[in-house]
C-alpha cells in the first residue's frame, strides 16, 4: 500500500486491550473521515447514547497524504459522537493541523480508535509499533501546554533541540531529533465542559465538538506519538513536481514574482493570515509539509499557531497585545474559542440588562462582570469553566444549555442576542453566504469551510480583481467551471434572494441545492478524508499566476494519483463524498434527525445587518459583484428548497431520511437495513 | 473634518454616558477566518475606541446607516449625525454595493477620528480629565 502504513490502533479504555485495525479493510472510504464514519459506524452498536457514555466510539484519522509531502495532507480528522451541539449533540467531527498525522504514519499507523472509558486518567503512549496506556497522574490537571512539556519530559529524556535521542532501547529502536506530537486535553476537557477542545502544540486545535469533553470522561488525558519511520510514495518524482509546479505557478514564488503578495487571504502567500502576529520580530511557520505555512512564531512565543478564529477569542479589551495572551490562555485551558468568543459577550448583555450579577435572577459569582473587557475577566472565564464552580458550572454546559437553564434563550435566538442560528453554534460567514448556514443545517456543525468565502475576498476586496478584469460572469464560470460534476451550472452562484429570481435561479432554486449538495460531497472527501487544507483548497481563483487560475481540480487528482498510485478522477471522489455524506446523515437520524427540526434560529428570519460580504448575483440578465448585506431567510421558502435538497439528494421529502435506492446504490445496504430496523427509513 | 459647535452641558454628558441595553448599537469585528462578529457597543467612547479599519488583522466596522441613525435618535446629537453624513455621502452616492463598501472601509479612520474629537469637546465642556 502506498501512501498507507496498512494499520489502525484500537484501544479499548476499559478493558485496556489494545489492538491492530486493518487499513485495508476500509481503504476504499479514503482516509480521514471517510475511514472514521465506516468505523464508527461498525463500532459503535448504540449511536442514540450521549457523547459522555463509555459506548461512545472515538476515532482520530489521517489520510495516505500525511507524511508524505503532499501539500497540506497533514491534518488530522477527529470524530466521534459530540456533546455541544445543542438540542441534540451530534456525531460530530473536527480537524487540526500540525505535525500530528505526519508523526503517527512516521510511527506506522493510519489512525487510532477509542473505545471505552478508562477507570483512571490515562494517556496513550505510541513510540513506533508500540503503543501503551500510561498513568496520568502527575499530568492530569495541568494545562494543555504543561500536559505536552510533561509527556516530552517523559517520553524524550533530557533531550532538548537539535538533540539526537534514541526513542528506545533497542538498537534498531529509531533515533530523532524531533520531540513527540501530542494531543491534549485541558482542564476544560477534564472538567467534562462541552465546549472543550483538544490541543496540539501551542494551538493546533480540534476545537468544535467538545471533544475535550468527550476525552474526559474517558479519563483520557493525552496521546504521545514519536515515530521514525516513513511512509511509502508510489511516485515520488511526480510529487515533488506537483509541489514545485505549485510554488511557480500558484504560490508566491520568490524567483518570479508576478505578483505582490497581497494581505489577507488571497493568493496563497506567506504567512496569510491576517490575525498572525505582525507586531514583533516574527517567523514564518506551518503545519508540517504544508507548501503554503500560513502562520507565525513570534520572538515572545505569544500566540504561536493560533492563526486563525482562536485569535478573536476575546478582543474587547481592545489591546493586541491583551487579547493574543487571552487566547493563549484560552489554548491552555483548552476551551472552544469559536463557542465562548460568543459566549462571553453574552453574559455582558444579561449584565447589561440587569438579569446576571451579585443578587440578579442568575448570580454571577465568581464573575465580575464589571470588570468584563479586563484581560483578568479572561482569566476567570476559562477557570469558571475548568472548575464548574458558581455560574462556571453553567458556563462548561455551553452557552444554549447555559441559557436555557437560565430561561434566557428564547429571547436570545429571538432577538440574535447569542448569535447561534443552527444547531446552537455560533454564525460564520453565515449570510449572505448560504453555502455555510445550509451546509451547517443539513449537517451537523459549523461547516468552517472557508471554499467559497476565499474566493470572493480575493476577487472583490483584498486585491480588487474585479477591478482588473476578473468580472462577476467570469469569476462565476471558473469557479463553477471547477465545480466537477456540476460544472454546467453557472447559476449555483447566484445569491439572489429577493424576487421571484430567488426560487428559479437564487438560494431557494434547485441550482442552489446541487450546489450545496458539491460542497457537501467535495469536502466529505477531499478536505475531510483526503484531508487538503481549507486554508488551501479548493482553489478556484488564484492572485498569484498571470491567469488567475486555480489549480483546483487537476491536483487533487495528481496528488492522490503521485501518492497512492491509483488513477481516481475528482468526479469519483465527489462520489466516495457522496457516500460519506449519506452514512453521516444515517448515523445523525438515528440520533433523532427529521425535517421539522432543520430550522434556523428565529432571528435568522428577520432582517438584521449581516455582513458585507461579497457575492454573485444575477440580475437583469448579467452577473454581478454585490454585497447583499440586509440578507434574511424567508422561512417558506427555504422549507421548499428543503425539499429541493432532499430530492437532488436522494432523500425521502416529508423526514430528510435517504430511501433505501439512494442507500443500495451507494453501497450502504447495511446502513439502509439498520435504518429500516429503525423505522427510519426515507419512502 | 467638520468643525463641530460646542456641545451643551446637557449634551456633552449624555455623549460621554454609558448606555443601557436597549440603547446599544451593534458593531462588527471583521477578519477572513472568523467572519463578521457582532459586537454590542455601550457607548459613544467605546465605539470611538473600537473602529478601525486594521487592528491586529481585525477591522471593527460600523455601518454608516446604523451610526447616523444612533447618534441622530439615541444620543441626541443632531450636528454629529450630520458631519457624519457629510463623510460618508460618497458611499450614499454609491450605485455599486461593492464599491459602496470599500468606500465604507475607507471612511472608518475618519469618522473615528470625527468622533474622538467630539469626546473630547465633551471632555473640555465637563471639564472632565478622562481619557479617551
Amino acid at each position: 500500500m502506498f501512501g498507507y502504513t496498512g494499520k489502525i490502533a484500537r484501544i479499548n479504555l476499559t478493558n485496556k486491550q489494545i489492538s491492530n485495525i486493518d487499513t485495508g479493510a476500509y481503504d476504499s472510504w479514503g482516509g480521514g473521515h471517510g475511514i472514521g464514519s465506516a468505523i464508527f459506524w461498525d463500532l459503535c452498536a448504540d449511536k442514540t447514547i450521549d457523547g459522555f457514555n463509555p459506548g461512545n466510539v472515538v476515532t482520530i484519522m489521517t489520510s495516505p497524504l500525511a507524511g508524505t509531502l503532499a501539500p497540506t495532507g497533514s491534518r488530522t480528522e477527529v470524530q466521534g459522537i459530540g456533546v455541544q451541539a445543542y438540542p441534540i449533540a451530534w456525531y460530530t467531527r473536527s480537524n487540526f493541523g500540525g505535525r500530528f498525522a505526519n508523526m503517527l504514519k512516521a510511527a506506522g499507523w493510519d489512525g487510532i480508535v477509542i473505545e471505552g472509558a478508562s477507570d483512571k486518567p490515562v494517556w496513550l503512549n505510541i513510540i513506533n509499533d508500540k503503543v501503551t496506556i500510561e498513568d496520568a497522574a502527575g499530568i492530569w490537571g495541568l494545562d494543555t501546554w504543561a500536559t505536552q512539556q510533561e509527556i516530552w519530559r517523559r517520553v524524550g529524556g533530557s533531550a532538548t533541540y537539535e538533540d539526537w535521542w534514541e526513542v528506545t532501547s533497542a538498537r534498531d529502536g529509531g533515533r530523532t531529533t524531533q520531540r513527540p506530537a501530542v494531543l491534549a486535553n485541558g482542564p476544560a476537557g477534564e472538567a467534562l465542559a462541552r465546549n472543550g477542545s483538544l490541543v496540539h502544540d501551542a494551538g493546533a486545535g480540534a476545537g468544535q465538538g467538545g471533544f475535550g469533553g468527550v476525552w474526559g470522561a474517558k479519563k483520557l488525558k493525552a496521546i504521545s506519538v514519536i515515530g521514525t519511520g516513513s511512509v511509502k510514495v508510489a511516485d515520488p518524482k511526480a510529487l515533488m513536481d506537483l509541489r514545485l509546479w505549485l510554488a511557480r505557478n500558484h504560490y508566491h514564488n520568490v524567483d518570479d514574482p508576478v505578483r505582490q503578495p497581497a494581505p489577507g487571504m488571497s493568493g496563497l502567500s506567506v504567512a496569510r493570515s491576517t490575525s498572525s502576529v505582525a507586531n514583533e520580530p516574527n517567523r514564518v511557520t506551518g503545519c508540517a509539509s504544508c507548501g503554503f505555512p500560513c502562520k507565525r512564531r513570534s520572538e515572545s512565543g505569544t500566540y504561536n499557531d493560533s492563526q486563525c478564529v482562536d485569535g478573536a477569542f476575546y478582543t474587547v479589551t481592545g489591546s493586541v497585545r491583551d487579547s493574543r495572551r487571552a487566547t493563549d490562555m484560552m489554548q491552555r485551558a483548552g476551551v472552544n474559542a469559536f463557542e465562548s468568543m460568543n459566549f462571553h459577550p453574552y453574559l455582558n448583555t444579561l449584565y447589561k440588562k440587569g438579569e446576571l450579577g451579585p443578587g440578579k435572577k442568575i448570580d454571577s459569582a465568581p464573575l465580575d462582570l464589571s470588570q468584563y473587557g479586563t484581560i483578568g475577566f479572561a482569566q476567570a472565564f476559562l477557570d469558571a469553566i475548568c472548575s464548574r464552580k458558581g455560574i462556571g458550572n453553567d458556563l462548561a454546559e455551553g452557552a444554549m444549555r447555559a441559557a436555557a437553564k437560565w430561561g434566557t434563550l428564547a429571547t436570545a435566538l429571538e432577538n440574535r442576542e447569542l448569535n447561534m442560528p443552527n444547531w446552537g453554534l455560533p454564525a460564520h460567514w453565515s449570510l449572505p453566504e448560504v453555502s455555510w448556514c445550509y451546509g451547517s443545517l443539513m449537517g451537523d456543525r459549523d461547516t468552517n469551510e472557508h471554499c467559497f468565502s476565499f474566493p470572493q475576498w480575493t476577487a472583490t476586496q483584498t486585491v480588487g480583481l474585479h477591478a482588473g478584469g476578473l468580472t462577476a460572469e467570469k469569476f462565476v464560470k471558473q469557479v463553477t467551471g471547477k465545480m466537477v460534476p456540476y460544472s454546467d451550472d453557472p447559476f449555483m452562484l447566484d445569491y439572489t434572494w429577493q424576487g421571484p429570481t430567488a426560487e428559479a435561479t437564487g438560494i431557494y432554486s434547485d441550482h442552489k441545492a446541487k450546489f450545496i449538495a458539491w460542497h457537501r460531497h467535495y469536502t466529505r472527501f477531499w478536505k475531510q478524508s483526503m484531508l487538503f487544507c481549507d486554508w488551501a483548497f479548493p482553489n478556484f481563483i488564484n492572485a498569484q499566476n498571470k491567469n488567475l487560475e486555480g489549480f483546483t481540480p487537476k491536483t487533487e487528482e495528481d496528488c492522490y494519483k503521485a501518492v497512492t498510485g491509483k488513477s481516481l478522477s475528482f468526479a469519483q471522489g465527489i462520489e466516495i463524498g457522496r457516500k460519506i455524506w449519506n452514512l453521516d446523515r444515517a448515523i445523525w437520524i438515528l440520533q433523532g434527525r427529521h425535517r421539522d427540526m432543520e430550522k434556523f434560529a428565529p432571528f435568522f428570519y428577520k432582517q438584521y445587518t449581516q455582513s458585507r460580504a461579497q457575492v454573485t448575483v444575477y440580475k437583469d440578465n448579467k452577473w454581478e459583484y454585490s454585497v447583499e448585506s440586509k440578507m434574511y431567510i424567508d422561512s417558506p421558502k427555504f422549507e421548499s428548497w428543503k425539499t429541493k435538497f432532499f430530492q437532488f439528494e436522494g432523500w425521502d421529502t416529508a423526514s430528510g431520511w435517504p430511501k433505501r435506492k439512494t442507500l443500495e446504490d451507494l453501497g450502504l445496504k447495511k446502513v439502509a437495513d439498520a435504518l429500516a430496523s429503525a423505522n427510519k427509513l426515507g419512502s | 473634518m467638520a468643525e463641530l459647535s460646542v456641545p451643551s452641558r446637557e449634551l456633552a454628558a449624555r455623549l460621554l454616558s454609558e448606555l443601557g441595553y436597549d440603547e446599544k448599537i451593534t458593531a462588527w469585528e471583521v477578519e477572513p477566518a472568523s467572519g463578521w462578529l457582532q459586537c454590542y457597543i455601550y457607548s459613544l467612547k467605546e465605539l470611538a475606541n473600537f473602529l478601525d479599519a486594521e487592528r491586529g488583522g481585525f477591522m471593527h466596522f460600523i455601518d454608516p446607516d446604523d451610526l447616523r441613525a444612533w447618534v441622530r435618535k439615541t444620543l441626541g446629537d443632531e450636528e454629529l449625525a450630520h458631519a457624519i453624513a457629510e463623510l460618508s455621502r460618497e458611499c450614499e452616492a454609491c450605485q455599486n454595493s461593492v464599491e459602496r463598501y470599500r468606500k465604507e472601509i475607507a471612511v472608518i479612520r475618519p469618522i473615528k477620528e470625527l468622533l474622538l474629537a467630539r469626546l473630547k469637546q465633551c471632555e473640555e465642556v465637563l471639564g472632565e480629565a478622562t481619557k479617551v
